[in-house]
């Protein structure tokens, strides 16, 4: 241990001794230092394993720093869940910890309230929380510290762009050149991100960095190519781990279905995402937490800083974001148990999901300047100086994902200012940084890269992993299964579980859900109106009884391209072929559920203007399922939808497209109302709306395959 | 941590904390000097602990209430650099930027008018170096109060101004001073507004937040960039357009009786500027306008049609190149004595009051600008104090002699 400064070692020595209750107690190795550094160099940076004792480090120059009359330390964290555990600790130093997060809502206005009075040394919040529920009352508030946990996410080349992390590297750059005490704490940044940091937090950084290799992590990787296998494997072997485990995915529609599956075959799995409410995320997490459940299947949100001490196992079943987000994920496994599992089921084509993630992840500079472009129309009025997202979409044709992403990364280097949901013009000049995105996708992709070496190579797993994150570690670990040359785990499934896999993946489909933005209530008449502005119907008044209800959720055979149904459409969607039996099969066979639920009477068809196929499909289906058979959509011109990028050109398009040929032998039928994909959805809502508002009783829509794009949880 | 950053964590009204006020220049000039006295910089007791600050501030160790107080006020003010980041961030998110007293980018006109009364700091978006350009101001009524006329007269010399290379500068109000900088856009030239309020919302304008961008416009001000109208601040905004003017135009001034004195906006800062002597004033011919008239009588230039060659033709006071003369031998003189007490600091040498002036003038640049050493710079500044106290020269402000030499 190096001691530069014999009073503040003196101090944290007695708060250590004192608060562990143990005179004999002494630092881990780098502890005190880190400490020391917060009031030698101002700024501290712990690059250190889950488990090595970072909150000590909050906590004991919390203490210092709170014995020298200066303010409350604020901790930002991703991910706040065991927080009890980290409010005792910080009791046991005699220092009065709160958190402020979306988990404990009524307390906030109390906690403010003390902060205010100078009352709590130390409140951890998540960057969510910290710029919209702390942010109006920190001017009032006396800050002593931060404490920036996962810092790497403030680092371009550390995690992905996020807007609350970038007002964090704003905050922290406002500071660069003062004394203000900042501690920065991750476990995984390697030598770019720690160049980064030394450049937002300031060059006076002391870095505390240790080995990341942990000792009790048992990894292994299994080669399952199809999805039934990776099911069947899974369900086969999840109970030959004892204890409690989490099941990696990549997209939350994954984690629901094999959740669904596992608890189908009576295993107690319930999922974690971004797509859940908060409420019942939080309500499974807590059930994990508690071990009322075997598995909990998550994607990436559940990650960095969820210390969970008793996780024996990890499961990929799909391949992890790239080989930080992998160390992470493993990382937690066995935090204080003795050992820990991490199966790897490599298979699929998850690797061209993740590239396309990457190259997708920046705004093209073209559409930035289209967006910049839309506020030139403003040029002449000095009252009205915003736009919002809405406002832009009626005039470009561009997808809202494509025209947020370009929104994102104007506001990100205040290019534009939001205020509520409106964006301005600011002092600073747009400069797009080609260069700089490069550079991250390069290396990007190079983290995916190491992927894929990984899952070839012969040598130490765990060594190969943390060379990956620049830790120059050079053992072999001799917990995995290349050192042992043996497999952990068996990679064989038995029959029975195949076949269950396959049951399952044969009766599943993606549920459709209506659209509901072509309309709009008008106040006060109970009557519906579509959104003129946008140049539909005009001043066209709907009665409200068409549009109280809506379309019923339908359902989608397959995921466009997906294993089995999904490759077969990919194949013959251009091909002018008529669809093969498999289809007719799986149709026949969720219709027949469907008819039972919904009482269908009708199938009706949306006609394409280049062949046949849609009319001798419904014709064929209706035949095999004793459903009446229409043809009851004219089409008018050939515009097609996907061109269409967004919602309000989706809706016009729909419009001008189709027209009911006949209404009289509409009313009181339930129609099942069939297109062969489906991706905005408007046109089978359009279309749907029309049935309805002809006297339809209900109308189900179900398309072949699901065209909308993957989406990987980025949380 | 510096002077300048000292400055804005003590007296930067961007957080809206109601706990304690940040210091006012006055305030700020106070506890500049008493450290001063002790040789110590501002930056100097960011460290400083509580019983530190009071041994410094008072020589004892029991307090009065008021001096409790200031204690524990400064040491909030200390205390509020945390929460003042997320402040300052957001101003840069609009662009905006501080300049202090300490910077070497702070705008010399207004330290050299207003001396140590100069504000400690300013906000601006855009372009200083405009303040370097040759700079014409515009004033007169908000938009309510003028006509299709004043819109014309104002674009036409705002015109005619340009085409001269002239850059103009306003008070970002509604009116003639939106049309003065409308003519500049119009034109692509350089404006600079010293704005009274909502410099965020002048920002957004699309046509200034381009001329923004292109280096092209200068907003400025002293007070918090969120600050709403204040009708105190929108007058005290005046005297800076004068200041950073080399010639200011008022195209329509109107007053009301209030207490039996003239008030008004433009009206004030137009008065408040004859008896300053800041800028050459010239005021348009308008027969039909009262207030355009008395400030004519009171020695406004009167203008008529459009012409620039009736901004260099009249002239009132102390012609600039004369200005410069004097200021440039006193600065000979100084330079020229071997020692101090060469200088005989008597009416005699220095026998008018222009030389006075122009000695007080120099005293607002500090030593270092001036190249002359600190100790005759403090003579100098002795003497200016001491003539300008006898010849009541009181609009140009000085330290009080006092808290100097505290």
């Amino acid at each position: 241990m190096i001691i530069k400064n014999e009073n503040i070692y003196k101090e944290a020595h007695d708060i250590l001794r004192k608060g562990l209750n143990n005179p004999k107690a002494n630092f881990r190795e780098g502890q005190y230092e880190a400490i020391e550094a917060v009031f030698t160099n101002r700024r501290s940076l712990v690059v250190q394993k889950t488990g090595w004792g970072k909150s000590f480090v909050y906590f004991i120059s919390t203490k210092i720093n709170r014995n020298k009359n200066k303010g409350v330390s604020i901790v930002i964290s991703p991910l706040l869940v065991l927080i009890e555990n980290q409010i005792e600790a910080a009791e046991k130093l005699e220092l009065k910890c709160e958190a402020i997060y979306h988990g404990n809502k009524d307390e906030h206005a109390d906690i403010i309230e003390r902060m205010k009075e100078n009352e709590i040394d130390i409140v951890f919040t998540t960057p969510e929380s910290l710029f919209n529920i702390l942010r109006p009352h920190i001017d009032m508030i006396q800050i002593g510290m931060f404490i920036i946990d996962e810092v790497h996410c403030i680092s371009d080349w550390g995690h992905d762009f996020r807007l609350d992390y970038r007002r964090i590297v704003q905050v922290l750059n406002q500071l660069k050149n003062s004394n203000f005490p900042v501690l920065a704490t991750t476990a995984t940044a390697n030598n770019r991100v720690i160049e980064d940091l030394k450049e937002q937090i300031g060059p006076n950084l002391f870095i505390s960095r240790g080995s990341l290799f942990r000792d009790n992590l048992y990894v292994q990787i299994i080669d399952l190519k199809s999805k039934v296998n990776r099911y069947g494997w899974i369900l086969n072997h999840i109970n030959d781990f004892n204890g409690t485990g989490i099941i990696y995915c990549l997209t939350t529609s994954d984690c629901d279905n094999l959740t669904k599956f596992l608890q189908e075959n009576n295993i107690n799995a319930l999922s974690y995402h971004s797509s859940l409410d908060s409420e019942v995320a939080d309500e499974n997490i807590k059930l994990f937490v508690k071990n009322k459940i075997k598995v909990l299947v998550s994607t990436i949100k559940l990650g960095m800083g969820y210390d969970k001490p008793d996780v024996s196992f990890i499961i990929h079943y799909q391949v992890p974001k790239n080989i930080v987000s992998y160390y992470q994920q493993i990382g937690r496994a066995a935090r204080n148990i003795k050992e820990g599992f991490a199966i790897m089921l490599k298979g699929g084509n998850d690797f061209d999901i993740l590239n396309h993630f990457v190259d997708s992840s920046f705004p093209e500079k073209k559409e930035m300047e289209i967006i910049l472009e839309q506020f030139d129309e403003l040029e002449y009025d000095f009252n009205k100086t915003s736009l919002s997202s809405q406002g832009i979409a009626k005039n470009v044709n561009m997808s809202f994902q494509k025209i947020n992403r370009a929104l994102k990364f104007l506001e990100f280097d205040n290019i534009l200012i939001r205020e509520k949901q409106s964006y301005s013009l600011t002092g600073n000049k747009f400069v797009y940084n080609r260069a700089h995105y490069e550079e991250i996708s390069k290396i990007k992709k190079n983290e995916i890269a190491e992927l894929e070496e990984l899952f070839k190579t012969n040598t130490c797993l765990n060594k190969k992993i943390i060379n990956s994150l620049d830790d120059n570690f050079d053992y072999n670990c001799n917990n995995c299964s290349n050192c042992l040359k043996r497999k952990l785990f068996s990679d064989k499934i038995e029959l029975k579980y195949i076949e269950k896999a396959t049951q399952y993946l044969d009766n599943d489909y993606i549920v459709i859900k209506p659209r509901n933005k072509y309309k709009k209530k008008i106040q006060g008449t109970g009557q519906y109106q579509f959104p003129h502005r946008y140049g539909w119907d005009r001043g066209n008044y709907i009665p409200a009884e068409y549009f109280e209800k809506e379309i019923l959720n339908g359902f989608a055979l397959s995921k466009y391209g997906d294993d089995g149904i999904g490759q077969i459409i990919k194949e013959y969607k251009y091909s002018n072929k008529s669809y093969p039996e498999e289809v007719y099969v799986k149709a026949v066979r969720i219709i027949n559920i469907f008819k039972k639920t919904h009482g269908i009477t009708d199938i009706v068809f949306v006609p394409s203007l280049n062949n046949k196929l849609m009319d001798e499909f419904a014709l064929e289906l209706s035949k095999r399922t004793n459903l009446e058979f229409n043809n009851l959509f004219k089409k008018l011109k050939n515009t097609k939808q996907k061109d269409m990028q967004n919602y309000l050109w989706q809706i016009k398009n729909s419009k001008e497209n189709y027209e009911l040929r006949a209404t009289n032998s509409i009313k009181n039928k339930v129609f099942l109302l069939i297109d062969d994909m489906i991706d905005s959805g408007y046109t089978l809502t359009y279309l749907g709306i029309k049935l309805l508002e002809a006297g339809a009783k209900d109308v189900v829509p179900m398309a072949l395959a699901d065209s909308g794009e993957k989406v990987i949880d980025n949380d | 941590m510096t002077n300048r950053d000292m400055v804005i964590l003590l007296s930067s009204q961007i957080s809206k904390s109601n706990l304690y006020k940040p210091y006012t220049n006055t305030e700020l000039n106070k506890i500049i000097h008493k450290l001063k006295s002790k040789n110590i910089e501002l930056k100097d007791i960011y460290d400083y602990s509580t019983d530190e600050l009071i041994t410094t501030f008072f020589d004892k160790e029991s307090l009065s209430e008021k001096e409790t107080l200031f204690i524990e006020r400064l040491s909030f003010l200390m205390q509020r650099e945390g929460s003042l980041a997320f402040n300052l961030m957001e101003i840069k998110k609009w662009g905006i930027n501080i300049v202090t007293i300490y910077d070497e980018n702070y705008p010399l006109n207004i330290k050299k008018h207003l001396g140590v009364k100069a504000p400690f700091l300013l906000y601006y978006c855009g372009n200083l170096n405009i303040l370097n350009n040759n700079l014409i101001g515009f004033v007169g009524s908000r938009a309510k109060k003028t006509s299709e006329d004043d819109k014309n007269i104002t674009k036409a010399w705002a015109q005619l101004v340009i085409d001269n290379n002239y850059g103009v500068v306003s008070g970002g109000a509604s009116g003639i001073d939106t049309y003065a900088i409308q003519t500049a856009l119009e034109n692509n030239s350089p404006f600079v507004e010293f704005l009274a309020s909502e410099m965020v919302n002048r920002i957004k304008i699309v046509q200034i937040s381009k001329a923004i961008q292109n280096q092209k416009a200068l907003l400025i001000s002293e007070v918090s960039p969120f600050a709403s109208f204040n009708a105190g601040m929108a007058m005290a905004r005046n005297k800076y357009i004068y200041m950073l003017a080399s010639k200011v135009i008022v195209i329509k001034a109107e007053y009301s009786i209030k207490n039996k004195k003239k008030t008004g906006g433009t009206w004030n800062g137009a008065i408040e500027n004859i008896n300053s002597n800041y800028k050459n004033l010239f005021v348009v011919d308008n027969k039909k306008n009262k207030g355009n008239q008395e400030l004519i009588e009171l020695g406004g230039l009167a203008i008529n049609q459009p012409d620039i060659n009736s901004l260099f033709t009249k002239t009132h006071g102390v012609l600039n190149e004369k200005e410069k003369q004097i200021d440039e031998k006193m600065i000979q003189i100084l330079k020229d004595s071997k020692t101090l007490n060469k200088i005989k600091w008597s009416k005699r040498e220095i026998d008018n009051i222009e030389i006075i002036k122009a000695a007080i003038n120099l005293v607002s640049y500090s030593f270092k600008d001036l190249n002359i050493d600190k100790t005759t710079y403090e003579k100098l500044y002795k003497f200016c104090y001491n003539e300008a106290t006898k010849e009541k020269i009181t609009q140009i402000s000085l330290f009080d002699l006092n808290d100097m030499e505290d």
